[in-house]
């Protein structure tokens, strides 16, 4: 009897894993552009290697994916131009911040890449922060804007603005050109984006003497709002502040149907994905969010890049496709005045960004390796944005 | 007590579908001894069977709004039923039946890893970024000019459908979705208890649950038992998998895991192995839940899971069989 029994346990468990190690690797080597062509066409430009790893499937998938269409824009632009060559390698860490781990390890010390564009998303951002420094490859993220982000070290930069100056725009939004005079913050407390944007806008709000009425938490991937949405619908505020991801707002602001019509929405930049439509059913009403730039601004290199944009997906690029465009600008320029190609170089160049004219306006890396730059202020319809104004800090 | 009553509805139609992935969850334990834990990923097969029969465009048959939204919940109801036991079954197939008799152990672990691997097909098959579930009740809302602004008419459904009388106040009032959510609950429910309580098939696997050796002296094999304890499970977890996505709107490959959890302590609550009392656990839990984050303050409503789970714990020291529970002899 021992032998069948044996014969059995390890079957059935070889049954489960084997597909299970060849689903993972699989999965984790994407090159999806690699070095088209020629190496070097005009035999005199500095090529580096460049490895993405961003969040393109998951709760915040959208938000990687954007911003990689915008990055690979950016590198055909650049890669025409001839002075730089960028030679993109894509992976994907599913919005999961040990898988991020795990495939920045790899991209550097496997696929030996001398500069990493990602992670996308804060909570990804700070779980690999440490290792990044470790491994002392610059890491430039497109997207994550928890004040964190950057602490970890001088290896890890960013050309989004930070969730501090988002919440306080957001406030002096709500406060001053809104008049607001209360809030209730609805938060998701499993997520340090979201805990780090209601806690800047709450000390803003307060300072500019506007009162929060009440505070409620859920958790990403939450499905059920029933409770939390009655329950938000007898509060006193003028305005509820959800700083979360598309994915939950998107089925939060669906659930919701015309319960929260007396209120105005405020949301943070994580809204600002195409699947929010799809996810609310278009059921959105007084929703104002900031964001990196606005799709309808008239000034003429947003338009150029939307166009250009537009032509190629046939989609309407979001802020994390600006950004993602604005990334790749951003190692051009480090690179190009970089003294040599190793990582601890072209780590230099970056961290010295000086008025860098990107599609989300004027970048410059502080001491913090933080652009500072100002927010613009959208509002939501059922379908699209609508440019509504700009904040600076 | 308006605030009250909505909040004991939302409380009670959560916690009928965590009572109706428990009665599978149970049925299942009672029978083959395996805590099911691949359950949850049963209920989010079953919701994207629905999800691709709901995007079909079935709003083609029939005539008028009304029919059309019923032939659309019958099919989905149906395919969400199909893929839940299929996929149950297939499980139980190429996996817990070679190792049922082996150790409780190995059984815990290949359920764990079937959980997993469904998981994982779930990212490659579907991938991992979530689906907004179509409002079937759409065609009807769109065709309303008064409540135009409720819905945007997504592209591809007609416009011009025909509005017919009773169904329509039903799908048109916002609380439309949860009525036929109720009522095929209340249906699911109905048909499950029936099943296992008044027929000869709900018999045989009742006594296969009770003494599998006593049964087996009487003439009931206890494979297709279990086989078809599975297919209904399975198909009942499908169908709650439909209802689930169709009230919250959202379907992704994780979806099962927390709902799945949240039926395994449902049914400890009832007493495992219990179908009513699975039900009723099912019951408590989502009431526990909504009200507990309904009247708690701010700052502790967040945490609604511990608090529930803790309630749990208190309730099972005091009673460790759970409400209906009984002891199983361990023989079987």
């Amino acid at each position: 009897m021992v032998r069948p029994r044996w014969k059995a346990l390890v079957g059935s468990l070889g049954f489960f894993l084997l597909p299970l190690l060849g689903a993972g690797c699989r999965q984790e080597q994407q090159p999806v552009s690699r070095n088209e062509g020629a190496v070097d066409p005009a035999g005199s430009g500095k090529s580096v290697r460049l490895g993405a790893v961003l969040s393109l499937t998951g709760p915040a998938g959208t938000m990687g994916g954007e911003s990689l269409n915008g990055l690979k824009l950016a590198i055909e632009d650049i890669n025409a131009r001839g002075k730089v060559h960028l030679d993109l390698r894509v992976y994907d860490d599913k919005t999961d911040p040990n898988e991020a781990a795990k495939l920045i390890q790899q991209v550097v010390q496997v696929d030996r890449v001398q500069a990493i564009v990602g992670p996308s998303t804060s909570p990804n951002c700070l779980r690999t922060g440490r290792l990044i420094q470790d491994l002392a490859v610059p890491a430039m993220t497109p997207t994550a804007t928890n004040a964190g982000v950057t602490q970890s070290g001088e290896y890890m930069s960013r050309v989004c603005f930070i969730d501090p100056f988002q919440g306080e725009a957001l406030a002096q939004f709500a406060r001053k050109d809104l008049g607001f005079r209360s809030a209730e913050l609805i938060v998701d407390k499993a997520n340090d984006y979201s805990v780090g944007l209601a806690d800047s806008f709450r000390s803003t709000f307060k300072k500019l003497g506007g009162e929060i009425v009440g505070e409620m938490t859920y958790s990403t991937g939450d499905a059920d709002f029933a409770a939390l949405i009655a329950k938000a619908a007898r509060s006193e505020a003028q305005v509820l502040v959800i700083p979360g991801w598309y994915s939950d707002v998107g089925l939060m602001l669906r659930q919701a149907g015309r319960k929260w019509d007396k209120f105005t929405l405020l949301g943070g930049d994580a809204w600002d994905s195409p699947q929010l439509f799809e996810l609310s059913g278009g059921n959105i009403h007084n929703a104002y969010i900031s964001t990196h730039y606005a799709v309808d601004e008239p000034n003429p290199r947003v338009q150029g890049f939307v166009n250009r944009y537009i032509k190629v997906y046939k989609l309407k690029p979001g802020g994390f496709a600006a950004l993602g465009y604005d990334t790749g600008l951003a190692f051009e320029d480090a690179i190009l005045r970089a003294k040599s190609l190793t990582p601890a170089a072209i780590k230099d160049a970056i961290n010295s960004i000086r008025g860098l004219q990107g599609v989300t306006g004027e970048i410059t890396l502080n001491s913090n390796r933080d652009a500072v730059k100002p927010a613009t202020i959208v509002e939501v319809l059922p379908n699209g944005y609508r440019f509504k104004t700009r904040i600076s800090g | 007590m308006s605030y009250l009553l909505t909040q004991l509805g939302n409380g009670l139609m959560l916690g009928c579908m965590y009572g109706l992935i428990a009665v599978g969850f149970s049925l299942v334990y009672g029978v083959a001894r395996l805590m099911n834990f691949a359950h949850g990923e049963f209920f989010m097969v079953g919701a994207y069977g629905a999800l691709f029969s709901a995007e079909l465009p079935l709003w083609r048959w029939g005539n008028g709004a009304g029919a059309t939204m019923f032939w659309t919940l019958v099919i989905s109801v149906l395919v969400s039923a199909a893929s839940g036991a299929l996929v149950s079954v297939l499980v139980e197939r190429l996996a817990y039946r070679r190792i049922r008799r082996v150790s409780r152990t190995a059984t815990f672990l290949v359920a764990v890893g079937a959980s997993i691997l469904l998981q994982q097909i779930g990212f490659k098959v579907f991938s991992a970024s979530p689906r907004g579930f179509p409002d079937v009740c759409t065609p009807v809302v769109v065709a309303a000019p008064t409540l135009s602004g409720w819905l945007q008419p997504s592209a591809g459904l007609p416009c011009e459908v025909a509005v017919t009388s009773q169904l329509q106040a039903v799908a048109l009032s916002p609380s439309g979705t949860s009525a036929v959510t109720f009522v095929v609950l209340a249906f699911a429910v109905w048909g499950a208890l029936f099943f296992v309580l008044r027929t000869d098939t709900g018999l045989a696997i009742r006594a296969v649950s009770i003494d599998e050796k006593s049964a087996r002296s009487v003439g009931i094999r206890p494979q297709p038992a279990i086989v078809i304890t599975f297919a209904v499970g399975g198909a009942l977890a499908g169908i709650a998998g439909f209802l689930w996505s169709l009230r919250y709107g959202g379907v992704q490959p994780l979806m099962g895991f927390i709902p799945g959890v949240k039926a395994f302590v449902a049914a400890v609550i009832g007493g495992v192995g219990s179908v009513t009392g699975a039900l009723v656990g099912g019951l408590l839990l989502g009431l526990l839940e909504t009200l507990s984050f309904a009247y708690l303050p701010g700052e502790v409503s967040g945490y609604r899971d511990a608090v529930t789970l803790l309630l749990l714990l208190v309730f099972l020291l005091i009673r460790p069989l759970g409400l209906l529970g009984r002891q199983f002899g361990e023989a079987a």
